[in-house]
């Protein structure tokens, strides 16, 4: 399947505070349009920063070459998906986007046999 | 975004380094009880997360202590410094360590970021020679 231009919603993207604009509540590193990447060059797993990230409802998938064995379990009990080389993450998002497309072709799906029910 | 560890043998909430980095001329933009964000110039932008010893997981994170720089004993409050992905935000990053160190004393571990390690120090070595 691969990746797209089209993937690509933007880089370093602020996230506001909805209650209070000003306040940015974090910033994603790479936004795509199936998921949430987060690069991490040092060995912190900032748990904090990926439950903000949880938020948008897209999986988030947190690129660390050198996560140790605790940022490991943290990135998983914070619900992301730990990747540790470039290969596995062009893999794993390529996974993500297939199951992204995947779902959003059975919604489609969905849609039409409600539409011919209901013609019917 | 990345960010590095704080070690402080007080027990400190938001509002306390508020005051402290308020008081040294920081633009503090939020400040709640375990968490603090300060605003600098050219869109730097910073947070901070504060943890007491007992909201720390002692399975997960105190049994780890190979990469603590305190024992979890002595630990009082642990606050990770969080950096928007500029050298603004870098250069703001560690000034603001580098007052928590000034007022409360801690240590910072990088975490393998090398290079905020370097503007660490070479901010402190600035401020020595001037």
């Amino acid at each position: 399947m691969g990746l797209g231009e089209g993937d690509l919603v933007d880089v370093q993207v602020d996230v506001p505070n909805p209650d209070n604009p000003g306040e940015l509540s974090t910033e994603l590193d790479i936004q795509l349009t199936f998921a949430v990447v987060e690069v991490k060059s040092g060995t912190n797993a900032l748990t904090h920063s990926l439950d903000k990230k949880q938020k948008f409802g897209l999986p988030v998938v947190v690129y660390a070459p050198r996560a140790n064995g605790l940022q490991q379990r943290q990135i998983f009990n914070a619900g992301a998906i730990w990747v540790w080389d470039i290969n596995s993450l062009l893999g794993t998002l390529d996974q993500i986007k297939a199951a992204a497309e995947a779902r959003a072709k059975k919604k489609t799906k969905e849609k039409i046999d409600i539409n011919i029910t209901y013609q019917q | 975004m990345d960010g590095f560890r704080m070690y402080f043998s007080q027990d400190l909430r938001g509002p306390d380094v508020a005051k402290v980095l308020s008081a040294a001329g920081f633009n503090v933009n939020a400040q709640r009880s375990r968490e603090v964000h300060v605003v600098g110039p050219a869109n730097a932008y910073v947070w901070l997360d504060l943890s007491s010893r007992s909201e720390l997981d002692p399975a997960e994170d105190i049994s780890q202590t190979e990469s603590w720089a305190m024992p979890p004993n002595q630990l009082g409050t642990l606050i990770v410094i969080m950096a928007k992905s500029n050298d603004e935000a870098s250069q703001l990053a560690v000034r603001v360590a580098r007052r928590l160190v000034e007022h409360f004393g801690a240590l910072i571990t990088w975490d393998g970021l090398f290079g905020l390690e370097r503007l660490y120090g070479e901010f402190n070595t600035n401020r020595r020679s001037s």
